[in-house]
């Protein structure tokens, strides 16, 4: 207790000095916290979009490279694709209640917006995104052509309104309805027809399949989704759980990247940190004798510098957390200038908070170790003779 | 450490030697002294023949070559670091030439330090720290920061301080040394005030003659030896 006053007192002691090493431990905080909210946000909204749609088994080609899941990027991304006929194929494989290929397509809106279109099959939509929900307009006509539907903050953030025509990637489509906000990544997203997604595209194959299988079936889908791989054994058949690691795997590895970008400004606060209480700590050797000689313990003296640093690293990891909401949506108006629509991806939850406190603690305990055993060994006796 | 209640210190045979690189230098060779409870003794001697040694070596900062500093019948010289650290918080209370107040507390949280220290309970902390500064006459300046007051007035704070968990031995370096002939007077009239009115006994270390005749006995150390008492 009485470490923790006398840290407390001498926060303020050098102010210039605590403001330096606040900054320092408020930048390595607030860039941590800003770059991992991509992940985060990724990760939040990924889960959340595939957890939503009605999917038991995705067929993938062979050469997938898994990528983000959703609207900004499709798992099983590949440019080979899965001919089409594997779809009628798999319609009769026992278990199977409905089938439907899927197209994901990044598509030129206007000279220089990039906007992203499903390419889906209209009478199967209702089955696998039950959560959609018309509120203006109407949903993709069966065997429609050059039809669209759009999320509800495409349509809103390209001021677009019903039965426009809107050319994408030199297709004439007519905007025929207008899906209520569903908070994933398809409210920045088009749908329209697979078969006019793939004549863009200009492949005969699609991105992936997507199946549902029948309640019994469902129950031991392992077993199901074996037979699956031996009847499509040029593709990957993944579970809905597979799928989702598949994808949170990959945030996990923009995550990783995200940590050692940030592990350099982490550095520099560390060091920033050690400095500060070093200098604190040479300057106060006799303070730390007389202490001693007054009957504090070595343990005293080692939590008042460690209490002390850590007063510093918390309120720059707090001023850090709060400019990394600031940083985060930075990131979100680069990604608007870059799509020209806007995407926020990051997403700064209680738990990154707690982990960027957490990260502020760490950069003051690692910080403050060394002084804290320099100032708890001193030599009493050379201390009171220090002039 | 149980000792509070000093009745006698005991310097036994006492040797503080110091290896150099030109050889071993010998700062204090066979120092023998007796001080009894509310004892007040003075330590006279040229600067640097080793008085601030041997008050360091009684105040359980340092430990001796050779020979024993007996607390009542407790070999002090004998414990470990741990131990020592409990003597000085409850047994010892320090006067130092510079004072040695820490510049970021108040007057009365320099004074009450020692008890924080000492786990004391807070009521009898503050109330124990206003009658302390009410004896060396600061009371009313409780509140201000040392570097506030004057020379005087912060060694007053620094034997309040020192006397916070009510020692059986109070050490005074120089204590007078960084005053001027006006306050060192009166710091040593404080000083033997609190000697006789609390029965503390004392033992301080001074080159000037003139605080050291306030003291009972007077020993002079020269050559590393104690020679007998002046009076």
């Amino acid at each position: 207790m009485i470490a923790f006053v006398l840290a407390s007192k001498n926060v303020t002691r050098k102010r210039e000095r605590s403001i330096l090493t606040i900054i320092g431990v408020l930048l390595a905080v607030a860039s941590t916290i800003s770059l991992i909210s991509i992940a985060e946000g990724l990760y939040t909204k990924v889960n959340y979009e595939i957890n939503l749609q009605n999917v038991d088994l995705y067929i993938l080609p062979k050469s997938t490279a898994f990528l983000p899941a959703g609207s900004i990027g499709a798992v099983g991304g590949s440019s080979f694709g899965i001919p089409y006929k594997e779809v009628e194929n798999i319609n009769n494989i026992p278990g199977v209640e409905v089938v439907m290929g899927i197209t994901r397509i990044l598509a030129n809106f206007k000279k220089d917006t990039g906007v992203l279109v499903w390419g889906v099959e209209p009478e199967k939509m209702a089955v696998f995104f039950p959560y959609f929900r018309i509120v203006q307009g109407r949903y993709l006509a069966t065997l429609s052509s050059g039809e669209l539907i759009g999320g509800n903050k495409v349509v809103k953030e390209l001021s677009l309104s019903l039965g426009e025509a809107i050319n994408i990637s030199n297709k004439d489509f007519v905007l025929v309805g207008t899906l209520a906000p569903v908070d994933t990544f398809e409210d920045y997203a088009f749908f329209s027809s697979l078969k006019d997604v793939m004549d863009i595209q200009q492949t005969a194959g699609v991105q992936e399949i997507w199946v549902k299988v029948t309640q019994e079936y469902r129950n031991n889908i392992e077993a199901v989704k074996q037979a699956f791989q031996q009847a499509v054994p040029t593709c990957i058949v993944k579970t809905k759980q597979e799928y989702l690691g598949e994808a949170n795997h990959f945030v996990n590895l923009i995550r990783l990247l995200q940590y050692a970008i940030s592990a350099i400004g982490i550095m520099i606060a560390i060091t920033a940190a050690m400095n500060t209480m070093l200098m604190s700590t040479y300057e106060r050797m006799k303070e730390f004798g007389t202490l001693r000689a007054i009957g504090a313990s070595k343990y005293v003296i080692f939590e008042m510098v460690l209490f002390e640093s850590l007063f510093l690293s918390l309120i720059g990891g707090s001023l850090g957390v709060l400019l990394g909401f600031l940083g985060a949506s930075l990131f979100n108006e680069a990604l608007t200038s870059l799509f020209k629509i806007s995407v926020p991806v990051t997403c700064i939850n209680l738990k990154l908070i707690v982990e960027a406190i957490l990260l502020s603690v760490g950069i003051g305990v690692v910080g403050a170790i060394i002084p804290a055993v320099i100032a708890s060994r001193i030599d009493i006796i050379k201390t009171l003779r220090w002039e | 450490m149980g000792v509070k209640w000093l009745m006698m210190i005991k310097i036994q045979n006492l040797r503080k030697y110091y290896e150099t690189p030109s050889g071993t230098v010998k700062v204090l060779r066979d120092v023998n002294l007796i001080a009894r409870k509310g004892e007040f003794i003075a330590i006279m001697g040229a600067s640097g023949c080793g008085k601030s040694t041997l008050l360091f070596l009684l105040g359980c900062l340092d430990t001796p070559t050779y020979g024993s500093i007996f607390f009542d019948n407790i070999d002090v010289t004998q414990a470990d670091e741990n131990v020592r650290q409990k003597i000085r918080l409850y047994n010892i209370g320090f006067v130092f030439q510079n004072f040695n107040l820490l510049p970021t507390l108040t007057v009365l949280e320099n004074v009450i330090l020692p008890m924080q220290l000492a786990n004391i309970f807070q009521h009898q902390r503050e109330t124990r720290a206003l009658a302390l500064l009410r004896i060396v006459g600061l009371e009313e300046k409780k509140d201000e920061l040392p570097t506030h007051l004057s020379g005087g007035q912060q060694q007053r704070v620094a034997i309040a301080r020192a006397l916070a968990n009510q020692p059986g031995l109070l050490l005074a370096d120089e204590p007078t040394g960084n005053l001027d002939v006006k306050t060192g007077k009166e710091i040593m009239q404080v000083l033997k005030t609190i000697n006789e009115m609390q029965q503390v006994t004392l033992i301080m270390v001074t080159h000037d003659p003139k605080s050291a005749s306030v003291a009972e006995k007077i020993y002079y150390l020269e050559e590393g030896s104690l020679r007998g008492t002046l009076i």
